[in-house]
């Protein structure tokens, strides 16, 4: 089931284009990590799901209703946490009490139990104005979830955690995720964070995806090192025929490992030597740096 | 709406600047009568003397002279929108909207609601004031209302009715610019309209003017003739105020929250 829908959406800052035909699906229960350098469109795009930012142009429907029409049925079922400031003269309790009566829904017991488990109940009488900056976060994320959202959008959501509490966010982000089918879509400058934690990464840069892809498939493609005894004539590996299109390095030519035995045959045939072979597993940080330039 | 009107008046009521701010006006009434008590220099009236109801009505006019209900006013607006927006705390009100509007028809409302009951405690401070010491100065007629009273009472009204204009026009101008900004043009919107009420073309349609019926309404000496003039002075706030925040209301339903 789609549970985020967006079609070609376009969202302008005066003449600077935050956003240029951003198209995306998001299916139940997946995990969903959005990166990008700063200023790639993250937040602006997280903000457009969420009707806080009006978009020139493109469609974006929310468990299949469209946000524009049916925006009050829609945003019921999703929980929002972006770097905001909460009511600082107000307690951490009352902020969540004021904020469930603003959503119809006041529950006593549902307050207490979001903040328990955001480990904030014992400081709940307590002004935010007092609290540091992690407990800040724990808040705005346990407002995000006081209506038992069925899509959570969060925008950096480990900013500001110590290490113990990036940690049980993760924990807390699965278990929401296979325990209860819900649906997670968060940006992050945290590469190791989404690659521990997403089912799903999107990549963006300059308003543009650049990457749309499972994490299985970063993660199960395998870079191979090869370093050479002297360095290549490009032409005889340009003709060769390869999946993908090998990079050359100085001496170092970088193959995907299924083209492996194929490259290893043609340096063969050339007399070229084989110096070491080194095979490297596929991860996020290589496809940030080789998708930070130019569109796959 | 019915959900959010409770949530902004609750914020207004945890604020301490609202607190200290209604302490203020009930003290202000206080501290005059005292010094008429004292006989002291600082309180001086020519000639005349004033009932418990007139006393209380000429403290609230003395309060809003000094700029006082405008500046608290436009200070509690700017804050709630403008300054929402801003720090961004608007937003976890609008993703828990069916509609933009209902925020801030909510919000014009609980600074409606403060505004009556800033109205409502300054008039019984001056009254409370008028029995525990004016009462024993020269200057009091020891009448609850005093003839005559129905002027006193149409500037209360018309002057409550102008700080609801005020309220929705630094409203409209809270969605453009930040707290400071709007803080100044609101003051400053103001105080241009006190300038043009000079200008005898224009003065008639500032709504500064048309609330001040101590310009106006001097030369009226009918009872009748000033209660149609003051409705029709209400009417005409009411109106600015309705479009104000059809205005404010349009422009919010569209607008791009980016912070």
């Amino acid at each position: 089931m789609e549970i985020v829908s967006v079609e070609s959406l376009t969202k302008k800052y005066g003449k600077k284009v935050a956003l240029n035909n951003v198209s995306l699906k998001v299916f139940k229960s997946e995990i969903v990590g959005l990166l990008g350098p700063n200023g790639a469109g993250k937040t602006t795009l997280i903000k457009c799901l969420t009707g806080l930012l009006r978009p020139n142009g493109g469609n974006i429907k929310l468990f299949g209703y469209d946000l524009d029409k049916n925006y009050g049925v829609v945003v019921k079922n999703v929980g929002l946490l972006l770097d905001f400031e909460m009511y600082n003269y107000l307690t951490a309790y009352e902020n969540l009490r004021l904020l469930m009566i603003a959503q119809g829904i006041f529950n006593k017991e549902k307050i207490k139990e979001v903040l328990q488990f955001l480990d904030l109940w014992e400081v709940k009488d307590k002004s935010i104005t007092t609290f540091s900056f992690g407990m800040k976060q724990r808040l705005r994320l346990a407002q995000a979830l006081l209506s038992d959202p069925q899509l959570l959008i969060l925008d950096e959501p480990t900013i500001g955690l110590d290490p113990v509490g990036i940690k049980d966010l993760k924990d807390k982000l699965v278990h929401l995720s296979k325990n209860k089918g819900v649906t997670v879509f968060f940006s992050s400058h945290q590469l190791p964070d989404v690659e521990e934690i997403c089912d799903r990464v999107i990549l963006l840069k300059e308003g543009v995806i650049l990457f749309d892809g499972k994490m299985d498939d970063i993660k199960g493609e395998k870079e191979c090192r090869i370093t050479v005894s002297k360095i290549p004539d490009t032409k005889i590996i340009e003709n060769a025929i390869l999946k993908s299109k090998p990079i050359l390095q100085n001496n170092v030519l970088i193959v995907k490992e299924e083209d492996l035995n194929s490259v290893l045959k043609i340096l063969s045939q050339h007399g070229i030597d084989i110096v070491n072979i080194d095979v490297k597993k596929g991860n996020l940080l290589d496809l940030f740096y080789t998708n930070g330039g130019e569109k796959q | 709406m019915r959900r959010f009107y409770p949530v902004e008046l609750y914020k207004l009521s945890r604020r301490k600047d609202v607190l200290w701010s209604l302490i203020i006006g009930i003290l202000v009434p206080l501290l005059m009568a005292f010094l008429a008590y004292k006989g002291s220099k600082s309180f001086q009236m020519a000639g005349g003397t004033l009932s418990a109801f007139q006393y209380s009505i000429l403290m609230f006019d003395f309060l809003k002279t000094l700029f006082f209900f405008y500046i608290v006013f436009i200070v509690f607006t700017s804050s709630i929108v403008s300054g929402e927006i801003e720090e961004g705390s608007l937003s976890f009100l609008i993703i828990r909207s069916e509609r933009r509007e209902k925020i801030i028809l909510a919000k014009f409302l609980a600074l409606l609601t403060l505004l009556i009951v800033f109205v409502v405690l300054v008039f019984l401070s001056g009254i409370g004031s008028y029995y525990a010491f004016f009462n024993s100065t020269k200057y009091a007629t020891h009448e609850f209302l005093g003839k005559p009273y129905l002027p006193f009472l149409y500037v209360l009204i018309l002057s409550t009715f102008e700080l609801a204009f005020v309220i929705a026009f630094t409203m409209l101008i809270s969605l453009f610019f930040n707290r400071y900004v709007t803080l100044l043009l609101s003051m400053g919107s103001i105080i241009l309209m006190k300038v043009l009420e000079n200008i005898e073309k224009i003065k008639r349609f500032l709504p500064t003017y048309i609330s001040n019926i101590n310009k106006w309404g001097i030369a009226i000496t009918a009872n009748k003739e000033l209660s149609t003039k003051t409705l029709q002075s209400a009417i005409f706030l009411t109106i600015y105020i309705i479009v104000v925040l059809i205005i404010t209301l349009c422009y919010f339903s569209n607008m791009d929250i980016k912070r």
